[in-house]
């Protein structure tokens, strides 16, 4: 189980109805992590990878911070989520 | 009905109180194609180096373009002049003005001379009157437009205007209109306060011929497909779409890219981030959206107005994308209603928001750090965080009336460095003497560069966008088929400087051409800023006017090269495009950014002034390239000023 910060910016927090919250996930990749918040947040996977695909629509970002490093925008979906990581959708 | 060929200016003479329209040579349009293009051909050839910026000679240039009018040209509209500080001074702006001066017959207004009295410019289908403005004069924006609208009597008058700060040589004002639009911001509305002239007021009646209606809906369909938000493969398309430019603070801070505290640090409290973005904005404070001319992602200009608490009824609007980050974390103010009213008075006094906000930042470093005291600020309480919000009120409105101290911030921040010394120059966050924008350096090498070599002091719309795009989005060898010959993925590392030098320079040719035609930059949006095609067919099915392809992207070239022939002719060297001391000597705590090493940030210059074939000793461009570009007389003048221009 690892604890992540997540940020919801914009038209991402009218779908989740808030800008940040902390979660806890055995969710060990970013794909699983979209598809685990889908459940919580209709419709929230489609903002970010069409169906069946490992490529992040081209009209969207997530950034990537681990604890203490630089935010990066995600590029592989597969890559591990880190504990106490922050991520950021819009 | 008019056609898009030929290009009129309505040349007018303060001093002498005379008005002549007539045509500027019709290859312009081809070799310039318009609006901001035309201005710098105008500017290099009719206000000649050493010209005082407040003098009778400094020609103050205000028109559009040969697409404004049509749904492409959004209403855009260049103001530029001979800046105080020496540069180029130039800016674009959107609203409604644009339009109706083409609607009234003209497409540029070349201002000269000086009136020994306030007057105002009445422009109705082709016919300019010069009238007595003494009534204007000392009046804010919001009471300037509704005195004109009551005068003139007619709702559809369109206006340029300047408030106070204008008048009273407030440093870098820039010119207003529709209220709260402004543009110039380098000075443009300091040099036509210099020339008394407080108003523009435009009516016309005539219409605009598109050349090929065929052609040109086609165009715009397919323009219209990369910026709507359920087409555009464009990461700003949504976000702006449909919460507006202000919720960058949030997207900014969290790459620790927001300048915080006088850029003392680059990543604000997340809390107080949160309450001055774009969604408690529009959540309590937005009531309507309203738009440029014919835009179709009014993410910039929405309405607004504070229904409770101590600035009950106040309203305004347009709080474009910049602003809470520079009245925000830049002051470390989370007051949201405070940095509305900011603004708000920023805009009624007619004042730059950015000399406002950086000044006021140089000003808290400096009371902060015990340069100065109670005794220099009138005896204001002058700390991060706005403790005393009046104080800090009264303090715009001082810095407009230049009044006590006042009158040092409204010299703008380098000036006021000088004056106080001490140390306090590190803390001017300023290029060329003009103050940054919003966004940060030491996260991103190409914002650091671009900021830098900007001929207009800092302008990030010279460049637009910051940041090249989804990697994704195209392949090196598309872009190469585009004429663009670069590394996409290496472009869009923040930190690494390699490809910075040649996406920069494509990006200011493209926003030259942009800007020239013109339309909005902040619609450049999925493919549009590396594939000019679209531009192109809208280009030639408005003017019917048949260029190539690569001749069309030359265009944006002699703009560029014009407007830094302009500026190394006032004396800018490659000295000058440096970014700010702070950026340069000093890490961010947080996020672990160094600061912009020297030796990286010559290496991206010299990649930068090579891609452009401009001397790397100097920044002059060499005579080869401007004859390639058909601008031998260029190279000429500059040698007969003197300057050493290499083969």
């Amino acid at each position: 189980m690892i604890r992540l910060k997540l940020r919801y910016l914009a038209h991402v927090s009218m779908v989740t109805g808030i800008l940040q919250e902390f979660h806890e996930t055995q969710s060990s990749s970013l794909k699983a992590l979209l598809k685990e918040l889908d459940q919580r947040y209709c419709g929230f996977q489609s903002l970010f990878i069409p169906a069946e695909s490992d490529r992040l629509n081209l009209n969207a970002m997530i950034f990537y911070q681990p604890l203490g490093k630089i935010p990066a925008p995600f590029v592989d979906l597969n890559s591990p989520l880190e504990d106490e990581a922050t991520l950021t959708f819009w | 009905m008019r056609d898009n060929k030929v290009q009129t200016i309505l040349r007018v003479d303060l001093s002498t109180a005379k008005t002549c329209l007539e045509p500027l040579p019709e290859e312009w349009t081809a070799k310039y194609i318009g609006c901001r293009g035309i201005h710098s051909r105008l500017l290099f050839d009719e206000v000649p180096p050493g010209t005082d910026p407040f003098g009778p000679d400094n020609v103050l240039y205000i028109g559009t373009g040969p697409l404004e009018g049509t749904p492409i040209g959004m209403g855009r509209l260049s103001v530029a002049c001979k800046s105080p500080r020496g540069t180029v001074a130039e800016g674009s702006c959107g609203g409604f003005f644009g339009p109706e001066l083409r609607r009234a017959g003209i497409d540029y207004i070349a201002i000269r001379g000086k009136a020994d009295r306030p007057v105002y410019l009445w422009l109705c289908d082709g016919k300019a009157e010069i009238r007595d403005a003494r009534h204007l004069w000392g009046r804010k924006i919001n009471e300037t437009d509704a005195l004109l609208r009551e005068e003139l009597s007619d709702p559809d008058v369109q206006f340029r205007y300047i408030g106070p700060a204008g008048e009273n040589l407030v440093h870098s004002s820039p010119i207003f209109g529709n209220r709260d639009n402004s543009g110039g911001r380098a000075g443009c509305g300091e040099v036509m306060g210099s020339k008394k002239l407080k108003a523009i007021a435009v009516r016309g009646s005539g219409g605009i011929r598109v050349a090929d209606y065929e052609g040109f809906l086609k165009a715009y369909q397919h323009f219209r497909q990369r910026v709507d938000i359920a087409t555009s493969r464009d990461v700003w398309t949504p976000i702006w779409g449909a919460y507006g430019a202000p919720v960058i603070v949030r997207v900014f801070n969290d790459q620790g890219g927001i300048m915080t505290r006088n850029a003392q640090e680059m990543h604000w409290d997340e809390e107080k981030c949160n309450r001055v973005s774009a969604e408690p904005y529009l959540e309590k404070y937005v009531t309507r959206a309203k738009a440029c001319f014919c835009c179709p992602l009014p993410a910039c200009k929405k309405q607004h107005e504070i229904r409770s608490g101590p600035f009950q009824g106040f309203r305004g609007g347009n709080l474009w994308a910049a602003i809470p980050s520079v009245f925000g974390p830049l002051l470390d103010n989370d007051d949201l209603e405070l940095i509305i009213v900011m603004a708000g008075m920023c805009n009624q006094y007619g004042l730059d928001v950015f000399h406002v906000a950086y000044t006021l930042a140089w000003g808290m470093e400096c009371f902060e750090k015990g340069i100065l005291t109670r005794a220099d600020t009138d005896g204001l309480e002058l700390r991060f965080g706005c403790p005393d919000k009046a104080g800090l009120l009264d303090l715009i409105r001082k810095i407009a009336m230049r009044e006590g101290f006042g009158d040092l911030l409204a010299r703008g921040c380098a000036e006021a460095s000088r004056v106080v010394g001490k140390g306090s120059e590190k803390f001017a966050l300023v290029i060329k003497g003009q103050e940054l924008e919003a966004i940060a350096q030491r996260n991103s090498y190409m914002v650091a560069l671009g900021v830098a070599v900007s001929e207009v002091g800092p302008d990030h719309t010279r460049w637009y966008p910051p940041h090249p795009g989804h990697p994704g989005l195209l392949k090196n060898e598309d872009l190469a088929r585009l004429g663009v010959q670069l590394d996409l993925s290496k472009a869009a590392q923040g930190r690494n400087p390699e490809e910075k030098g040649k996406v920069l320079r494509w990006f200011t040719i493209s926003r030259a051409i942009v800007e020239s035609l013109p339309s909005c930059v902040f619609l450049i949006r999925d493919t549009l800023g590396f594939d000019l095609h679209p531009w192109h067919d809208l280009f030639q099915a408005v003017t019917g006017i048949q260029v190539d392809y690569t001749e069309f992207i030359r265009a944006g070239e002699r703009v560029m090269n014009l407007d830094r022939a302009f500026l190394v002719r006032e004396g800018f060297r490659r000295a000058d495009d440096r970014p700010p001391l702070r950026m340069a000597t000093e890490d961010v705590p947080e996020f672990g950014y160094p600061k912009l090493d020297a030796s990286i940030f010559d290496r991206m210059l010299d990649d930068y002034y090579r891609a452009n074939e401009w001397s790397l000793k100097t920044s002059i461009p060499r005579r080869h390239k401007l004859e390639e570009l058909g601008l031998g007389d260029v190279a000429t003048n500059l040698e007969k000023c003197g300057m050493e221009v290499e083969t």
